[in-house]
């Protein structure tokens, strides 16, 4: 055994499990008052679900053996065997299961204040034991996609680009919520209740973060991976938050704090695919671009009159899909891609890989997703009733309040 | 003049607001209050069982010239019933209003 590898994937695990905080604390901050339990209600079971339903069948199914589209060894984690030399099964699954939860909390964001929360429990189940592990064993777990060449260092596709367009299926199928739109289509503001809320929830993401993507070295053997890794976190969300700002402020006239948040985050998410074999100047280039797109992702949104409550498809969707991408454009076999990007002379070998991975994943996402929500939606029904809505989800589906003793508009 | 009084449920505000815009009527206060209903809502937090006997309510306050007492009055049952159809409305005289930039009084001060 290496103690310095696993003490290395047991530290990073533990910092992408906090991300969870950061998840509830930026969603509790972006939804009204009446609201703020009910999203963090689903933050801790969607958590609990994914580490149960990860032990049960995902982790079989991610790391099972060598099938091209399934692994099937190791069910309970009866058998299962750990990918990594040198680090115990145990400490490898806990860095797994947290990468499960991550992707199964970015659709809370996208449905909260209007989804209910029966129909949550059963997305959350069903997303982190069954439609995860199939796109992470295509990628990370031996499949077919892995065999091809595509590269997806920490899970710009796999963990976020999944969340991203599991949460734009489900705010499409749910619709938007009550006053969101005009009938003509005009956007209205429905503002988070706390933006201090927010900006430590994105603090707390970017501290998260450098346990996701250092981390998934999964060891310690080459420093300069690690230190590589670290600095490209670094510089492509500072960017992103720089170039989103900026991008509002030109815009909208003055610069906005919600925006440059989301921006961070779009940064964070975009530099994941390509955080190790990508140099500085990639990162600087990539979180640029990250940071513009979440801006123009809300937009485009607004216009769809799909209604996103904290731009998680923008900001895990888009920028999931541009890190991916860009892996086949700033790329380097020198620094351990698997093909030259466009960039490097590579031609558009990699790039083409790289789209047909996003394609095939983000295609099965879509498709599952879409059944599963129309199973629910059927069933036990995907949306809270109209006066459930305006009252409020802490106070109709859980009884109690989030701000007991403040006096608070509920409805305006 | 005359003030209008409405209590409402906080659920109630959207509709009662367009209700009101559909009637012309755009200019009023709202104030958060809690107020008592005939029957205790039962709850539990964490486990323990607890009386809820004060609950959010809204306050409407409109000032209105004689002539328009009855428009409001219609359009904030209509907007109180599409969402429910509780609350109460009271009116109450009003002396004078000013408007003070420009130092008017009465019906042009509304």
């Amino acid at each position: 055994m290496n103690a310095l590898d696993t003490f290395w994937i047991l530290f990073c695990a533990i910092l992408v499990f906090f991300m969870q905080a950061g998840f509830g604390m930026l969603e509790a901050g972006l939804v009204r008052t009446k609201n703020a339990g009910n999203v963090l209600m689903k933050n801790v079971i969607d958590f609990s679900f994914a580490v149960i339903g990860y032990f049960i069948f995902g982790y079989a199914i991610m790391y099972g053996g060598d099938g091209a589209i399934i692994g099937t060894e190791g069910w309970f984690m009866v058998g299962a065997k750990s990918p990594v030399e040198g680090v115990p099964l145990e400490v490898f699954w806990l860095f797994q299961a947290v990468f499960a939860g991550a992707a199964a909390t970015i659709v809370a964001g996208a449905v909260a204040e209007r989804m209910k929360f029966k129909a949550y429990l059963i997305y959350s189940f069903v997303i982190t034991a069954f439609i995860y592990p199939v796109v992470g064993h295509w990628v990370w777990g031996g499949g077919w996609l892995a065999e091809l060449g595509f590269h997806d260092f920490a899970g710009s596709t796999v963990v976020h680009a999944l969340g991203g367009v599991s949460a734009l299926v489900g705010a499409w199928i749910l619709g938007p919520r009550i006053g969101r739109f005009e009938k003509d289509g005009t956007p209205n503001v429905i503002a988070g209740h706390s933006m201090p809320l927010v900006a430590i929830g994105v603090f707390i993401l970017w501290f998260g973060w450098y346990g996701f993507n250092a981390g998934s070295t999964l060891g310690l053997e080459d420093p300069e991976l690690v230190g590589r890794i670290a600095m490209n976190t670094t510089l492509s969300p500072a960017v992103a938050a720089l170039a989103a700002m900026t991008l509002s402020w030109i815009r909208y006239g003055k610069p906005d704090l919600s925006l440059a948040l989301n921006g961070v985050l779009g940064g964070l998410v975009g530099i994941t695919a390509g955080c190790a074999v990508v140099g500085s100047g990639g990162a600087i280039f990539i979180g640029l671009i990250s940071g513009l797109l979440v801006v123009y992702g809300m937009e485009w949104l607004n216009k769809l009159r799909i209604d996103d409550t904290v731009g998680a498809f923008p900001v895990h969707g888009i920028c999931g899909i541009f890190g991916t991408l860009a892996v086949g454009i700033f790329g380097t076999v020198s620094l351990g891609a698997p093909m030259e990007g466009l960039l490097y002379g590579g031609g558009f070998g990699a790039l083409g890989i790289q789209a047909l991975g996003v394609f095939a994943c983000l295609g099965f996402v879509a498709v599952s997703m879409w059944i599963l929500f129309k199973v629910i939606d059927s069933t036990v029904g995907l949306r809270v009733s109209k006066k459930t809505e305006l009252r409020g989800l802490d106070i109709e589906e859980h009884g109690m309040e989030s701000y007991s003793g403040f006096q608070i508009f509920t409805t305006e | 003049m005359k003030m209008i009084i409405a209590f409402i449920r906080p659920e109630q505000l959207p509709a009662i607001k367009e209700a009101l815009g559909d009637a012309g009527l755009f200019h009023f206060t709202v104030i958060p209050v809690m107020g008592t209903a005939p029957k205790a809502e039962q709850r539990t937090f964490r486990g323990v069982e607890q009386k809820v006997s004060l609950f959010k309510r809204v306050r409407m306050e409109l000032i209105l010239k004689e002539v328009d007492v009855e428009n409001a009055i219609a359009a904030i049952s209509k907007g109180a019933m599409d969402s429910g159809g509780q609350g109460r409305i009271f009116t109450v005289d009003v002396v004078d209003a000013i408007k003070i930039w420009t130092g008017e009084r009465g019906n042009k001060a509304i």
